[in-house]
Formats: C-alpha cells, structure tokens, sequence
C-alpha cells in the first residue's frame, strides 16, 4: 500500500519537473537533410525579416564602399513630406543617410540627419521611440565615440521595431524600409567607382535577397495602401534588371555564391544606375 | 482493490496538477520586456539588426509558423532564440531553403536540446544568403489553450 502510493507521488513530482527553470545553453548546428515537409491539415503562416539600414551600410562599408560627399538626401526637406507615405519613405532615407554618415564619421552631417529622423518619426507617431529626448542627447554625447553610436543607432532600431510589431504598424515598416533600401542602392550606385572598376553589380547581386523579401511584404500590404502598387512596379524592375546581370541567377542558387562572377555589360550598369536614380528621384520628391 | 484506487487517485490528481500549471503558466508566461533584456545580453559582440516576437496559441492542428530571413554574403550573423515564454517546448528548425523546395537542408534544430534550455543560438555559415525559419507547433490535443510567445533576434558583424 505505502509502495503503490510512493509510486503515484512520485510520478506525480515527475510530472511536474517537466517545466523547469531556464537556463542560457549555445547549441551548435547540425548536419542533416531534412525534405519539404507535408502540411496537409496543418495551419500556415509565413513572415519576412526585413534586416535594418544601419545594417545595409555596414555591410557596404565592409566591403569597400568610400564616402562620397553630396550623395545623401537634403536633411533640410523632411518638411515637405505631407503624407504618411511619403513621411515613411523619406523616414527610410533619412535613417539610411544616416548610418552612412555615422559609419564615415561625418559627425556634422549625422546630427543633421539624425533631426529629419527625429522629425518625420514624430509625425508618424513614433515620438514613444526616442524616449523623451535622452536618446538624442546621448547621440550628440558620443558623437566622436564610432562604438558608441553604432549601439544608440541599434538601440533606435531595436525601438523602432518594437514600435512597429507592438502597434500592428507592419505596413509603415515595410515602407520606411524601402525607402532606406532605395537610399542604400542609390548611394552605392553613386560610390561604386565607374565601367569594370564598378562594384555595384556585386553589391545589389548580394541584396537580391533582401529585395526579394521586401517586395513580398509590400505584396501583403498592398491591399491596404494604394501607392504600395506603385512602389512595387518600381522595384520589380530593378529586380528584373539586376536578374539579367550574368551570373546573378547562378549565384541565387549556388552554395558557394561568392565564387560566382558577376559580369554586367556596361549597358547594364547604366541602365541600372539610371534606373536607382529614376526611382530615388520619385521617393525624395515627394 | 483500495491499491488501485489509491494509485488512480493519485495520477488523476497529478495529471490535474500538471495541466493546471500549464494552463496557469500559459497566462502569464508570455514577458517581451523580460525575454528582449535576456536575448541582447548574449548578442555580444554582434550588434542588433533585426527581430521578431512570435506569439502562439496552440489550436487543435498542428501549427507551422516560418519566417525567411535575408543574409548579405559580406556579413557575420547571429541568430538568437528565446523560448522562455513557451510553456511547452515547440521545434525550432532552421533550413536552407523554403518548404516548397525539393529538398532543403536542416541547419539548425532544437530537436535534441533539453526542454529547459531556453536561449538557442545558431551562427550561419560564410555563403549563407537566406535562412527559413520554422516553429513547428504541435496539436492541443487535451484542449488546454496554451499560449505562449518566442523572441528571435538576428545580429550581425
């Protein structure tokens, strides 16, 4: 009799040890092949990762892109922007020019383009994002401190998107991240260097992910927002540009993408370059 | 006859017990701000980019919940997983391409790891240009609605 109700008690603490304390483990990836799996009679849902501009400039920093004065947007015209489409889009270029600021240490300029974000995120109703000021404060603080920035820069960030998922507000961010997308393409078609010597092939090869992301967010958002459509047209051709460039294709599929040559004829890049400015043009002008 | 009656009392309590504190767990298990503060402390040295907080109701079917994620060539990333708001564990697999595709390759699974390890961390390869995440949620088949929420950060250098 004891031994059976020993038994049951201590099934019963078994039992309940299954949800236990958390503790911090890195676990290490596996090398296994996995096939599609069946989803019949299963519940779906698909989102997208959008990554940051901060990102974006970093990674074309990395690899080799120079700063070229007088490419980055007025600072001065975040007033003429009126409606929250066209306040998101310039959000995005505002936020783009300046992590490419900060990361070329234009302190001047940075603090110029750090008062356009500042604005235009108050207009949008994002003010909760700079916390009172203390933001800005430290930003102008550690203005000469490169690591220092980069953290508040990815602490705005990281706001932002708290800001976005926590007010069901995924279609505004969607747009300011086009608008920091075409900012970012636009600048390095602008700093690439010219004919053979011009890395911007490489560069947008490398973004046709992030592209292709991006457009399949705005495409979930397009019903809400008629100039969605709009934007989408205009991307849509870039992708198709870039997709003509030989070798971009191969190394989308490739599992060693970075030996894959991209070669684009010098009527591609052109037509290219004038394609990112055509586009650029009609995000700025509002 | 009274072992039996004593032992079935027992279970039926504990298996009550046990369905209780998930249930209970499930209402309040959910803290972003916790889970957020957690997560960026084993970011080091990778800087934030991106991050998504997922939260989950389990239904009766099977719940499959993907996230695609771009990677540039020209980067280093960390991608960072906090499950402390989950009652209950739910697979975690990270592939190389999307369910469609013929055949995609498993980079990283939770499969193995203890139910109590609630920050999974994967690194991904040099050439990695895309990565799938899947939560794979099981069915509620006791009907116990849990909920819970997972945090997934992505850094980068």
């Amino acid at each position: 009799m004891k031994r059976t109700g020993l038994l049951a008690f201590a099934f019963a603490i078994a039992l309940w040890s299954c949800s236990g304390d958390s503790t911090d483990v890195t676990t290490t990836p596996i090398d296994s092949t996995g096939t599609g799996d069946d989803t019949s009679g299963m519940m779906d849902e698909q989102s997208y990762l959008l990554p940051s501009p901060l990102q974006i400039a970093y990674i074309f920093k990395k690899s080799g892109l120079k700063y070229v004065s007088g490419t980055t947007h007025d600072p001065k015209n975040e007033t003429a922007y009126s409606t929250s489409f066209t306040q998101s889009l310039n959000l995005g270029v505002y936020s783009s020019d300046l992590a490419y600021c900060v990361l070329n240490k234009q302190n001047n300029e940075a603090r110029n383009y750090m008062n356009s974000v500042k604005s235009l995120s108050d207009k949008l109703g994002m003010s909760t994002v700079f916390d009172s000021e203390s933001l800005l404060k430290r930003f102008d603080a550690n203005l000469n401190n490169e690591d220092s920035i980069m953290f508040i820069l990815s602490e705005l960030q990281s706001k932002s998107d708290e800001f976005f998922a926590d007010n069901n507000r995924q279609m505004t961010a969607a747009i300011v991240f086009s608008g920091a997308w075409i900012e970012s393409m636009f600048i390095a078609s602008k700093v690439s260097g010219k004919g053979k010597e011009s890395k911007l092939a490489n560069q947008l090869a490398d973004q046709m992910s992030i592209l292709e992301n991006l457009m399949k967010e705005l495409k979930r958002h397009e019903a809400n927002d008629s100039n969605i459509s709009g934007l989408l047209t205009q991307l849509t051709s870039v992708h198709e540009i870039i997709s003509a460039i030989p070798g971009v294709k191969e190394m989308m599929e490739s599992d060693t993408p970075s030996e894959v040559k991209i070669e684009p004829s010098a009527e591609q890049l052109t037509s290219l370059t004038s394609k990112l400015d055509e586009i650029r043009q009609s995000v700025v002008k509002g | 006859m009274k072992k039996h009656i004593l032992f079935l009392s027992v279970l039926v309590l504990a298996i009550g017990f046990t369905a209780f504190k998930v249930a209970q767990k499930a209402k309040d298990i959910c803290n972003p701000v916790e889970m957020k503060k957690k997560t960026k402390s084993s970011m080091d040295p990778f800087k934030y980019d991106s991050a998504k907080l997922t939260r989950l109701n389990w239904t009766k079917k099977p719940m499959k919940v993907s996230t695609e994620i771009p990677l540039s060539l020209f980067g280093k990333y960390k991608l960072i997983f906090n499950t402390e708001g989950m009652p209950k564990k739910i697979g975690i697999n990270v592939y190389s391409k999307d369910r469609d595709a013929k055949k995609r390759d498993l980079l990283f699974s939770n499969k193995d790891s203890l139910e109590s390890n609630t920050t999974l961390i994967y690194n991904p390869t040099k050439h990695t240009r895309k990565v799938f995440v899947d939560y794979d949620v099981p069915p509620d088949t006791l009907g116990l609605k849990i909920k819970g929420c997972v945090y997934m950060v992505l850094g980068y250098d």
